[in-house]
């Protein structure tokens, strides 16, 4: 994926830098508001990661002014400001996603391929029917179905299932379940998403050789089509 | 309060108007009436007009002796005066002209009079000169007229400053409330005027908020610096520990493996702390009612149920709901965060096997919300100390846990204009928060 990074922290930028790169990404940096913006707009990026608070321009008039000449690249913004009221306000500016520093890596890389995905092409089509290996779930009728048995899932194993697989072969982080699986932004004290990911998991992997649902370390989760 | 002072003084005015009314002219009309009388006490005995007259023939006296048929038989007076008024019963008064005296021509004199029936039908009047009495009689009256009016003034001015006083304070008042409500302390009070000392007072409260503004400012400023300098570094680790972790040489050595990720998760329980203590005091300091909402309460505590449900099997715990349909103005990740909290807590504390009871109802006009577990409780000294930061139940040392979770409830709580309270029920610790 082509993405911007726009950050004034030479350290974060060089380190979140190298981290993209090595997972095969192509990267532009800019360690300003003006020159981010600059590149924000003569270049086509999938991603732009931007931080809120640049020397020249701030994060959310980047946004702002993107949206203005309707450019509609997928925007995270990055914030030291873990305020719920930043958030909606960075939400509001146009933003897509936000993420508080400090931040594991593995977050920051888990919604830059969720971004960026949904900007291409299968990502706009709505699809009513999610596979992977020999799982399958009708969203209409809300079935599932493991090589050709049903499994009987309660509403929120349902969702939960309905998240990874519409992320299918991406990582999928615990926070990224609570804020999109449960639509509440918080911080749960306890491995409560492990437990639920567990009772998934009784179900759908319980009597089958292969697991759907691989846990990945110090990340979060993932379901990939192939074994 | 302004109409109650004005009340009062008008009643005082009053008594005290009508007491000097009442005693002077009682004094005056009954000293003459005494003086007529003693008179009439000697003169009533005698027929003889000649003896009356010459014992009425005084000059502070007047007096007329009338035939049945209304002549004159003896007297100074020429005729009953014309004008008489009453001055009390059976006691008559009227003016008469004095013979002109050189420079005074239109003088008159005042005279209180009465008249006594001679068994043989003659009728005597007798009048004493009353006029030095009834001038001091009349200054007096001029004097408690001036005093009323200087006392109704004095209530007009007071009630004024009263009102005065009372609009100027509640002002004050209103302001600070506003602020200790909405949290806004760019808020001053309006200054109407600078010459008296509510102002003055109101100067000072404002140079006060100006001061704490400052302060709080200066507060938020050091906090963002700490959550500048020591997250950025902090970050940085937690970066480069997660590095370490994924470089080939530790994944491969199992031991070397888990001692980093062993630090990863140290550095990761640090920040959130850390996260956790700034978003306390930023709950605390802020008062942001940007994200609220109306919620039903029932619905948010609904999810959250659901959230810890696997936990609760996992325990065997029961839980019993009693919810009411409630509507709240509320943020609602702020307040899931904060029933989150309490329902991590009370499962982390009840038992296996054990049970938790939540209800949320209305109770006159406050919300109330309840919680209430079967686990050990808190040791009633420290009930008051479980909201405050980093507390940790003697009990509970050793179990995972920042001692966070409740400041931030209570955090919460205030910021939804609630109260919390803890308490030991009957079988475990229950909280209690009520929503005005």
């Amino acid at each position: 994926m082509r993405i911007l990074y726009v950050e004034d922290d030479q350290e974060v930028l060089n380190y979140i830098s190298n981290g993209l790169k090595q997972e095969g990404h192509n990267l532009d940096t800019a360690d300003n508001g003006k020159d981010g913006l600059f590149l924000a707009t003569t270049e086509n990026y999938d991603v732009i990661i931007v931080d809120r608070m640049l020397p020249e321009l701030d994060g959310l008039t980047i946004i702002r002014t993107l949206r203005g000449t309707d450019n509609h690249t997928p925007v995270l913004i990055l914030s030291a400001l873990g305020e719920v009221d930043d958030r909606v306000k960075g939400l509001r500016s146009g933003g897509d996603d936000y993420l508080v520093k400090p931040f594991a890596f593995a977050e920051l890389l888990a919604r830059i391929e969720v971004l960026g995905k949904r900007n291409g092409p299968q990502g706009n089509q709505q699809e009513t029917r999610l596979t992977a290996q020999d799982l399958e779930v009708d969203l209409l009728s809300r079935k599932v179905k493991r090589g050709g048995e049903a499994i009987e899932l309660q509403s929120r194993e349902f969702r939960l299932l309905e998240y990874l697989l519409k992320h299918k072969g991406q990582v999928v982080t615990r926070t990224m379940l609570l804020e999109n699986v449960w639509d509440y932004h918080f911080d749960p004290q306890t491995n409560v998403i492990d437990v639920h990911i567990s009772r998934l998991r009784g179900k759908v992997d319980k009597d089958f050789d292969v697991s759907l649902i691989k846990t990945i370390r110090g990340a979060g989760y993932i379901i990939e089509d192939n074994p | 309060m302004a109409v109650l002072f004005l009340m009062l003084c008008g009643t005082a005015v009053i008594i005290l108007g009508y007491f000097s009314y009442y005693f002077t002219r009682g004094h005056f009309v009954h000293g003459t009436e005494a003086i007529i009388d003693t008179d009439l006490s000697y003169v009533s005995q005698w027929q003889d007009p000649i003896r009356i007259a010459s014992a009425l023939d005084r000059p502070d006296r007047v007096y007329l002796l009338l035939s049945p048929d209304g002549k004159k038989i003896v007297g100074n007076l020429d005729e009953l005066p014309e004008t008489v008024s009453l001055l009390a019963e059976g006691t008559l008064t009227f003016s008469i002209p004095v013979a002109s005296e050189a420079n005074s021509p239109d003088t008159e004199k005042d005279y209180a009079a009465k008249i006594y029936t001679y068994p043989n039908k003659n009728r005597l009047l007798i009048g004493v000169d009353i006029t030095p009495v009834t001038s001091d009689y009349k200054l007096m009256q001029w004097l408690s007229f001036l005093s009323i009016g200087f006392m109704v003034l004095v209530i007009i001015t007071s009630y004024l400053i009263s009102r005065f006083v009372a609009t100027n304070t509640n002002r004050i008042a209103l302001t600070a409330k506003q602020i200790i409500e909405t949290g806004d302390l760019s808020q001053r009070i309006e200054l109407t005027s600078r010459w008296d000392d509510l102002s003055y007072m109101a100067g000072v409260i404002n140079d006060l908020l100006d001061r704490i503004q400052l302060l709080m400012r200066g507060i938020r400023q050091v906090s963002d610096n700490i959550a500048h300098d020591l997250r950025t570094p902090l970050t940085r680790l937690h970066h480069n520990l997660e590095d370490l972790r994924s470089q080939d040489h530790i994944a491969q050595n199992q031991q070397a493996y888990e001692t980093v990720d062993k630090l990863v998760n140290e550095t990761d329980q640090m920040q959130r702390t850390f996260n956790a203590l700034l978003r306390i005091s930023r709950i605390e300091s802020g008062k942001q009612h940007s994200a609220f909402e109306p919620l039903e309460l029932g619905e948010l505590l609904q999810d959250v149920i659901e959230l810890y449900e696997p936990l609760l099997e996992e325990k065997s715990i029961t839980l019993k709901k009693d919810f009411e349909t409630l509507v709240l103005q509320g943020d609602r990740n702020l307040l899931f965060q904060a029933f989150g909290n309490l329902m991590d807590n009370a499962v982390k504390f009840t038992p296996t096997g054990g049970r938790i009871d939540l209800g949320l109802h209305k109770q006159g006009t406050e919300t109330v919300f309840v919680i209430e577990d079967n686990g050990p409780g808190v040791p009633s000294t420290d009930l008051e100390k479980i909201f405050e930061r980093f507390y940790r139940a003697e009990s509970s040392r050793h179990t995972p846990g920042s001692g966070l979770g409740l400041s931030l409830v209570g955090a919460v709580t205030d910021l939804h204009k609630g109260h919390i309270s803890a308490e030991n029920g009957e079988k475990g610790l229950r909280l209690t928060i009520r929503f005005s």
